[in-house]
């Protein structure tokens, strides 16, 4: 089943992109550090990681490091969150494997839908 | 001898003298002595015989003088001493006068004094008369008393004559012996003193005689052991003495008269070379006098200057030269010639001490000025001159010194403008050497003023300059200490080496971020270089920038920043993802419009405030130069399109056409950062949308030169002129008040942002054109190629 693990600790945040995966009938997961992300990633084993690139222990970039280390969970696709001033963290995001980056506060629900619906198609594939 | 010089006489007159004076002495005295207990004895008689007679007579007696005169017969019969005896009585008036006396011629005499004395005084006295000058009369006079009464006195007249006459003659007996006695002691005593003492040193004198007379083996005859044997003693030896040593005398005599003989002999041969010797000068004199005349000759011949003067300064001889030079013709015009004269006065006496000292044998040269008049005979016509003055010949008055002179006039001139040049040169160093030390002074007073640390060292990389900063940075004075602490600063460059390669590196260099004891530094090192052409290295600047303070603002604000951007984004995400979501999914289930309005407001207000939050971190950002800029070669064509394509909706909306305005072009290569190109572009474009209401919206490129030019013309409403002036700064919509801004468009950053962005690409940005009514043509460029840009400014 095709499904989306969002790594977040925001509330806000994490409530947007809740309302809007719900509206929108998606599989999803929710977790608010980088531990149970890992965690639930492999458990879970999604067709999409949103990843949060400034967290607390352990921030994203951490986190994607370890997933791609993991032969489990190096294949699936993330996509880092990202606010407007971090230009150098997303380029070694891009280092480091991740597909691409969404700026939170471009949130626009029709794009961010499109972009979804791309990667859970192709798991679908 | 005679007898008045032996001892003898001596002695024995010694004794006589003395006799002659002791005796008459001793006589006189034992005279006298006895003379005295003669009256001592007297005395005593008369004063036993006095109270005899007055208790024999009393007061009835006294009146009848023929008993009184009875009793005075009587006691002159049975006193024979008694010469005289006078009674005295007292009339009424106290006078005394004799009534009875063995002497009849004395009655009613008034008595001799002592009588009124006794009288007086009631004392029984005894005198020795002197009333008749009688030595050997002796008075005792005792007073008479009746009933306590002095009424008289009896005076008894004693005479010693009959004992003295007795002991006169047993005087003379006694003399006459004495003297007999005398004479034989003199006698005795002078044959022993002349048998034990005059005989034998007689003899010793005769002996010692006879060795004075020459004789020196002679020894004299000891007869006794006494003084007089022990001088003969000392005699022998003292003469046996004189004769051993005259005989070594004798020797030695014998010796040196041989000596003498010998040096005698020796001095004649002497005196024959002396002689030999003498003939010898006086040959060589002879000649030395020839070859004085020749050099005299010489002298007058010379073309020098030569003259030689006697001891005074007299000219004796002049040159040839000489004379040309003091202007003379010939030899009579300088007879009479006084040539101490033409010398200057100051100079005169030191030409005489050098002819004193020449006349001594010693050669002495010095700088004379002359008085100088080329007319006149007898005057120098040269100013200076270097004489030399020897002694030539001759002895006493005589003597003849060589003076040589020299012109060293132009020397000496030369000597004065030396010394002139030499005072203007010293004062030159003078002012110059002031000049450099006030330099010098600006310099240190600058460097140490300097608000960073300055270094300078040498090619040795020693430090010879070093100012206050420097030291308390370092945190020592010593240059050594300097040296290894700032070494040790700078941890990956090698200073020493550094320095050495000065000449070949000639680099500058920065280190940024160096953390020392608690602070931040950057460090700039230069070499010094000197020398136009060929340029050398003679050391290397080091300049300490204290930087912790700036490092730390930047800190700070790059923490404002952080915290700032998050606090501001997170929130208006919340409330633009919100929104977005109502409108986008729960749009359908809401009836009301105006729920529908209030929705789209707030979305629009939250995507503003983003908006806004976004340019103010960009331009902090810019500023900051903290923006990061990915240079690279890529199409500018595609991005073009992509921007068109993402714009032409909204563009469509207010029914404005987008497109690409210059045809023909494929492909177009920038170097340059591809999203901020974009951003720019879209800002543009963006605002050429927003300012235009109908027409047309156009992109040309057009390269230039290196660079591309990228220009977005519209069809708008176009800029008034002297609104044209505030585009491109920060918050200013072209509007001629802050308050007529029209806050409903934009944050007025835009294009201050979009001209941070271009011209940190290398690009420029301005308002091509723009005519009110008509439209706007806003251009910028950006180059094709990467730019050479040094690294250190």
């Amino acid at each position: 089943m095709a499904s989306i693990l969002i790594v977040e600790d925001d509330p806000y945040v994490q409530r947007i992109y809740q309302r809007l995966f719900s509206f929108k009938e998606y599989t999803f997961e929710m977790v608010s550090n980088g531990e149970d992300g890992l965690k639930k990633a492999k458990s879970l084993n999604p067709s999409l990681i949103i990843l949060d690139i400034m967290m607390h222990p352990m921030d994203g970039l951490t986190v994607l490091k370890k997933l791609k280390e993991d032969k489990q969970t190096s294949d699936i696709p993330v996509l880092m969150l990202t606010n407007l001033g971090e230009e150098e963290s997303i380029k070694r995001a891009y280092d480091l494997g991740a597909e691409g980056y969404m700026i939170k506060s471009d949130f626009d629900p029709e794009e961010v839908a499109k972009v979804v619906d791309k990667y859970l198609k192709r798991e679908l594939k | 001898m005679k007898f008045k010089q032996s001892l003898s006489f001596k002695v024995v007159g010694f004794l006589v003298i003395m006799l002659i004076i002791e005796i008459p002495v001793f006589l006189i005295l034992f005279w006298r002595v006895q003379y005295a207990t003669f009256n001592r004895l007297y005395e005593e008689k008369g004063f036993s015989i006095a109270i005899s007679l007055d208790s024999s007579i009393d007061i009835n007696d006294l009146k009848d003088t023929e008993k009184l005169q009875n009793t005075i017969n009587k006691y002159l019969l049975l006193k024979p001493e008694i010469s005289q005896l006078d009674i005295s009585l007292a009339d009424k008036n106290g006078n005394l006068t004799i009534v009875a006396s063995s002497d009849s011629t004395q009655i009613s005499l008034n008595p001799e004094e002592g009588n009124n004395q006794v009288f007086q005084s009631g004392e029984t006295t005894s005198l020795n008369d002197t009333f008749s000058g009688n030595i050997h009369r002796l008075h005792v006079i005792s007073p008479i008393l009746i009933s306590g009464q002095i009424v008289g006195t009896y005076n008894l007249h004693l005479s010693m004559e009959k004992s003295i006459a007795e002991f006169n003659h047993q005087m003379e007996i006694s003399l006459i012996g004495l003297i007999v006695l005398l004479i034989i002691f003199l006698v005795g005593f002078w044959l022993v003193f002349r048998k034990v003492l005059i005989s034998p040193i007689e003899d010793l004198a005769k002996d010692v005689e006879a060795i004075s007379a020459g004789d020196l083996t002679k020894r004299v005859v000891i007869k006794s052991r006494d003084e007089v044997g022990r001088l003969a003693t000392a005699f022998n030896l003292a003469s046996e003495t004189i004769y051993k040593s005259y005989q070594g005398l004798e020797q030695k005599v014998k010796e040196r008269t041989e000596e003498l003989n010998k040096s005698f002999q020796t001095v004649e041969v002497q005196n024959v070379n002396l002689e030999e010797n003498r003939k010898a000068i006086l040959n060589i004199l002879e000649d030395v006098k020839v070859s004085e005349n020749k050099f005299i000759g010489l002298i007058q011949s010379s073309e020098d200057c030569i003259k030689v003067l006697n001891v005074n300064g007299k000219l004796l001889f002049l040159s040839k030269g000489g004379m040309r030079e003091h202007g003379f013709t010939s030899q009579e015009e300088i007879k009479n010639w006084d040539y101490m004269a033409t010398i200057k006065d100051e100079y005169a006496p030191k030409i005489k001490e050098a002819l004193k000292q020449a006349a001594q044998g010693i050669t002495t040269s010095l700088d004379v000025e002359h008085y100088v008049n080329k007319d006149i005979a007898g005057c120098s016509n040269r100013e200076w001159c270097n004489m030399t003055f020897s002694l030539l010949s001759g002895q006493g008055a005589e003597l003849n010194i060589l003076a040589v002179s020299r012109d060293i006039s132009k020397s000496k001139k030369l000597e004065e403008m030396l010394v002139e040049e030499k005072k203007r040169v010293e004062l030159k160093v003078v002012e110059r050497t002031r000049q450099l030390a006030d330099e010098k002074n600006k310099l240190s007073s600058s460097i140490d003023n300097l608000p960073v640390g300055f270094i300078m060292t040498n090619l040795e990389a020693e430090i010879v300059v070093a100012n206050t900063l420097a030291s308390g940075i370092l945190g020592t004075k010593d240059s050594g200490e300097m040296f290894t602490k700032l070494s040790s600063l700078i941890k990956d460059i090698n200073l020493k080496e550094l320095v050495k390669n000065c000449n070949e590196k000639k680099e500058k260099l920065i280190i940024d971020n160096i953390d020392y004891e608690n602070k931040i530094y950057k460090i700039f090192i230069s070499p010094i270089l000197v020398g136009n052409v060929e340029e050398r290295c003679i050391g290397i600047v080091v300049l300490l920038m204290d930087i912790t303070e700036a490092k730390i603002l930047e800190r700070s604000k790059d923490e404002f920043f952080s915290i700032a951007s998050h606090e501001l984004r997170t929130p208006l995400t919340a409330i633009r993802g919100n929104s977005s979501l109502i409108k986008d999914v729960y749009m359908e289930k809401m009836k009301d419009p105006e729920l529908a309005a209030m929705i789209d407001d707030i979305h629009d207000s939250a995507i503003r405030l983003i908006d806004i939050v976004n340019d103010f971190l960009n331009v902090s950002r810019l500023e900051m130069g903290k923006m990061e800029f990915k240079k690279e070669s890529f199409d500018l064509v595609p991005l073009v399109a992509q921007v068109i394509s993402e714009l032409t909706t909204q563009a469509a909306q207010k029914k404005l056409l987008l497109k690409l305005g210059t045809q023909g072009i494929k492909t177009l290569s920038i170097f340059s950062d591809k999203d901020r190109v974009k951003e720019v572009l879209v800002n543009l474009v963006g605002n050429s949308i927003k300012y235009t209401e109908k027409g047309e919206i156009n992109i040309d490129l057009v390269p230039i030169n290196g660079y591309t030019k990228i220009s977005v013309k519209d069809t708008g409403n176009g800029i008034p002129i002297e609104d044209q002036k505030l585009l491109f700064r920060k918050f200013q919509q072209a509007g001629p008040s802050l308050l007529t801004r029209d806050t409903t468009k934009s944050t007025g950053l835009g294009l201050y942002i979009n001209k941070m962005i271009v011209e940190e690409m290398g690009g420029k940005i301005w308002l091509e054109s723009s005519t009110v009514g008509k439209g706007s043509v806003f251009s910028f460029t950006l180059p094709v190629e990467p730019s050479k840009k040094l690294s250190i400014e």
